[in-house]
């Protein structure tokens, strides 16, 4: 793996890392072995879609990665400087993002969209 | 600065000195802690006041809110959401012992983090329950086969 990136770097190939990453994604075990989505399935995508900047396509694919960014940015400058409030907002949007989670997976049920 | 320049050692002429003279015996008695007092320990967040943190706030906290994107990878998500349960758990009944030793800020984030880890592990059941669930009315054949399982879900008429 090392050896290919390696050897397109020095053949000054064009090196795409977000294209190799769309080929070295994770897939869940259950969409591997029954090919129907689970309810964080979507969510590489995302993250992908949203480090190339498509906030829309980020948001398609899976709706809560956002808000799950921001959470997580959050909490480390929480832990670093220790607001008032902190862990009341922290456990406020862990919430919101929970409900968006369970309200996604439910939408992709009745849209019949489990299955690809 | 009248009863600075009162004291024999000190020049009148240089104020700057004098100041720093009458400003000495203000500041060490904050500067010594009481000896029933604690130092508070590296790294912690907070100024603690001479309190400690409870010693798994961060841990149980970043966990629990990791076991929301480890939600379905292989079920990291339920094994991230019980340890920080139990973490926070253990730290707050820790805390109910001796209230007066921890910092106020760290009981909320092990509070946080317990909740968390709550709903992670809320979350990773109902997948493990929605995937047990599928696999008893569609049995394990017709889900490694997505074709079969296209052709039930059409007889069912799901689809």
């Amino acid at each position: 793996m090392l050896k290919s990136i390696l050897s397109k770097m020095l053949t000054q190939e064009k090196f795409d890392l977000f294209d190799w990453l769309n080929h070295h994604l994770l897939s869940c075990p259950f969409k591997a072995y029954f090919g129907v989505d689970c309810p964080g399935c979507g969510l590489q995508r995302s993250v992908l879609a949203l480090l190339k900047g498509n906030l829309f396509d980020s948001f398609n694919f899976y709706p809560a990665t956002i808000p799950l960014v921001i959470l997580i940015i959050f909490t480390a400058v929480h832990l670093k400087l220790d607001f008032r409030l902190g862990a009341l907002l922290i456990k406020l949007m862990f919430m919101g993002i929970a409900v968006i989670i369970l309200i996604n997976y439910i939408y992709k049920i009745y849209n019949h969209q489990l299955i690809n | 600065m009248s009863e600075e320049q009162g004291t024999p050692q000190e020049n009148p002429l240089d104020p700057i000195k004098s100041d720093i003279s009458a400003s000495d015996p203000v500041q060490i008695p904050p500067a010594t802690p009481p000896p029933f007092q604690q130092l508070p320990p590296f790294g912690q967040f907070g100024n603690g006041m001479g309190q400690q943190n409870l010693p798994n706030a961060t841990i149980s906290l970043v966990l629990g809110i990791l076991s929301i994107p480890a939600c379905c990878c292989y079920g990291l998500g339920l094994v991230f959401g019980i340890v920080a349960w139990v973490l926070a758990g253990k730290d707050i009944k820790q805390y109910n012992l001796n209230p007066a030793a921890y910092s106020l800020s760290s009981l909320k984030n092990t509070r946080a983090g317990k909740i968390c880890g709550i709903i992670g592990v809320i979350l990773s059941a109902l997948y493990i329950i929605a995937l047990v669930a599928m696999i008893i009315a569609f049995g394990w054949a017709a889900l490694r086969d997505p074709e079969t399982m296209k052709e039930l879900l059409r007889e069912k008429g799901l689809q």
